[in-house]
């Protein structure tokens, strides 16, 4: 049995005001009194419309079915909370394959299955697991996006910026778009972009810090040694400008 | 479309809960009265074939949620950085725990829907995920978290549970 110190009865004093009543009263008797001058247009238009997408509907006539492996990935995101994930989208945002870019991740994904999710169902999934909550409660999700094509990317982020903000707290999460070069020079170091595009702003604040020193930090951890460097938090969007570290080797003395 | 009488007897029944969700997740008073108005509008434009006045009930709570998450799924309530202030309601004074209310209206906004449904309104888990169309697991999670959001700001004292006792 669940005993509720928390006292919510505040709200009972939360009323709706007679003025706020009548008004809503008035709107909709208003709206009401509106009537459609043409009644039939719409549901006319609606159907004149099907018949034609219908005639044209390319699925009517045999299409050649891509095999999965033939599929390349349109899109990828990635994720490090600290499980260091990444996931290669098709065209309509569906995961076709994942990357696993440790062993925390690894162990994740014996527990859930993502594949053939919509991206944003996918991330809710991970993000809602039992497991991955321990890892959001004491640390911090990055996310990164990237894709060629520049507004598929951003339309990404946003729909995942909107999908996050109504789980996590803003201080919880950072969610951003990330270039060719950054995800290319981080597929090289074989971690994720996401990871790796924190871990080049450090490097930018300090080059005495190096990729294979930072590759070991966790993301709250990345995310801190950034904001004790630089003194300011981590920003929100933060676009690697081109992955100029690809293949840095520098050393912390 | 329901008739002017039966909006009426709506309004009387379901207006206080409705402004409540409002307070849980807006903050401005024109963005309430927008969200107020389409909720009932919605109601009145309904076929009115609900089974019973807790089918209304849960009806409406889910289309109040719906309509605040899309309001403040617009760009300018994504990017204005609106204020958590109690005064603006003219309630700081009259609270006896203003900052357990706050902690509660500062949670991301799914968290504290499942919040308000499980203590304010005395749903079932179960319950709570057919309102808001989510699996049970989902609606767990988000309990768990959003008891861990409000433990961390308000300190372990604040609720005396223990987790298999959810309904």
């Amino acid at each position: 049995m669940i005993v509720l110190k928390i006292p919510m009865q505040d709200l009972d004093k939360i009323k709706a005001s007679d003025d706020l009543k009548s008004k809503t009263l008035q709107t909709i008797t208003n709206k009401k009194k509106k009537r459609n001058p043409f009644p039939l247009f719409v549901p006319s238009a609606i159907v004149i419309c099907l018949i034609v997408i219908v005639s044209y509907n390319p699925f009517t006539s045999p299409q050649p079915v891509p095999e999965i492996s033939m599929i390349q990935p349109y899109s990828y995101i990635s994720i490090d909370i600290n499980p260091s994930l990444e996931l290669q989208l098709d065209q309509g945002d569906n995961v076709i394959s994942i990357i696993t870019y440790n062993e925390e991740a690894k162990t994740l994904l014996k527990e859930i299955n993502v594949n053939g999710m919509n991206a944003k169902d996918a991330i809710s999934r991970i993000v809602e697991d039992r497991n991955t909550e321990n890892y959001i409660v004491n640390g911090y999700l990055q996310i990164s996006v990237y894709s060629e094509d520049e507004q598929h990317s951003k339309d990404l982020e946003a729909l995942i910026n909107e999908s996050l903000s109504g789980t996590l707290d803003a201080s919880q999460y950072g969610c951003s778009n990330s270039s060719k070069s950054n995800y290319e020079a981080a597929s090289s170091h074989h971690m994720s972009f996401g990871k790796y595009q924190v871990m080049d702003m450090v490097i930018d604040l300090d080059s005495t810090y190096t990729i294979e020193e930072l590759q070991k930090y966790s993301m709250m951890e990345l995310k801190n040694l950034y904001e004790s460097i630089s003194g300011q938090n981590l920003p929100e969007e933060h676009n690697s400008n081109s992955g100029k570290h690809n293949g840095r080797n520098n050393h912390h003395d | 479309m329901l008739d002017e009488e039966a909006v009426r007897q709506a309004l009387e029944q379901y207006g206080d809960m409705v402004r409540r969700i409002c307070f849980m997740h807006l903050k401005k008073e024109e963005d309430v009265e927008d969200v107020f108005q389409n909720v009932f509008f919605k109601y009145a434009k309904s076929t009115g074939s609900f089974q019973s006045s807790q089918h209304v009930k849960a009806w409406i709570i889910r289309v109040s949620i719906n309509e605040c998450n899309s309001l403040l799924r617009g760009w300018f309530h994504r990017k204005v950085d609106l204020k958590e202030d109690l005064s603006m309601y003219g309630m700081e004074e009259k609270t006896e725990y203003p900052e357990v209310l706050q902690a509660v209206l500062s949670l991301p906004r799914n968290l504290k829907s499942v919040i308000y449904l499980y203590y304010y309104e005395g749903y079932k888990i179960v319950e709570i995920a057919n309102i808001l169309n989510r699996k049970e697991n989902t609606i767990h999670t988000w309990m768990r978290r959003g008891k861990k959001q409000l433990k961390k700001m308000l300190g372990d004292d604040s609720f005396e549970d223990t987790d298999a006792g959810f309904r």
